[in-house]
């Protein structure tokens, strides 16, 4: 038995009672929550607004670096999507994570590589950012690279790109901020290579 | 040269011409990136020994 709220199609609002310490949220008599000793159980979880939000998509055909700003602060994964996103000129792709201070250039752990289904592979590292390797102008970057806070301030990356029909790049690294998230920059590791192509966009939840 | 900025809450988008200074530190960066790169011998050194090793000669 339960305490009952029952939201009737034909009587409007319908409660029982009982002394069981358990409440039923119901449509038309039929149990959709339920609040017990044990926690809230929910019949199917349904909401109307998406628990992701999207950024701005922005044209990546041009600039030296894309900048994502006043992300909130309660985010804890972001999303950084390219695609069809290329440079012209051979700098590795850079993405970095900023305070209100500023965006941080130093302090990551990163390495990413191109696999070759046919032969082989190639790769670099870097401290000032999550690199996403690049080499080449002629690499055109079709993925995601999902970002997530492990704890205060520290962060994990992990990315996978397609670049070309026989290419992927694949990556990790890790930074820990001086203080709270707010802007996301994607940028090249020459800061002179400009985006010649593409588009680019961020999820944050 | 210059950089995109979008405000993700109100979707703003600006574009901002880079300062010499910024142009100048992100050159120092990447100089000392490449500076720390192995050289093309180092790399055909290691895969030698990957070769090497798959022969059974090492």
């Amino acid at each position: 038995m339960a305490v009952t709220l029952n939201a009737s199609t034909s009587s409007g609002l319908v409660q029982t009672a009982d002394t069981s310490g358990t409440i039923e949220l119901q449509s038309n008599g039929t149990t959709k929550a339920t609040v017990s000793s044990s926690g809230l159980a929910i019949g199917q979880y349904n909401p109307s607004t998406s628990l992701v939000t999207s950024g701005t998509a922005v044209a990546s055909t041009s600039g030296t670096s894309i900048d994502f700003t006043s992300i909130p602060s309660w985010v804890k994964r972001i999303t950084v999507m390219f695609d069809g996103v290329s440079l012209n000129g051979s700098a590795n792709i850079f993405i970095q994570l900023g305070t209100s201070s500023g965006v941080v250039s130093t302090g990551y752990t990163s390495t990413s590589i191109t696999l070759n289904s046919a032969s082989g592979s190639a790769g670099a590292s870097s401290t000032n950012a999550f690199l996403v390797f690049d080499g080449t102008a002629s690499y055109v970057f079709e993925g995601s690279c999902v970002i997530n806070l492990v704890s205060s301030n520290s962060y994990v990356s992990s990315h996978s790109y397609l670049i070309n029909t026989t290419n992927i790049v694949i990556g990790s690294g890790s930074i820990s901020l001086g203080g709270t998230l707010d802007r996301v920059r994607i940028t090249t590791s020459n800061g002179t290579d400009t985006f010649d192509a593409g588009t680019i966009n961020i999820l944050y939840e | 040269m210059n950089r995109i900025e979008i405000n993700v809450v109100t979707g703003e988008q600006k574009v901002i011409e880079l300062t010499a200074e910024e142009i100048a530190q992100a050159q120092t960066q990447y100089a000392e990136w490449l500076a720390n790169q192995p050289t093309k011998e180092e790399q055909i050194a290691k895969l030698q020994e990957q070769i090497d090793a798959i022969k059974g000669v090492a």
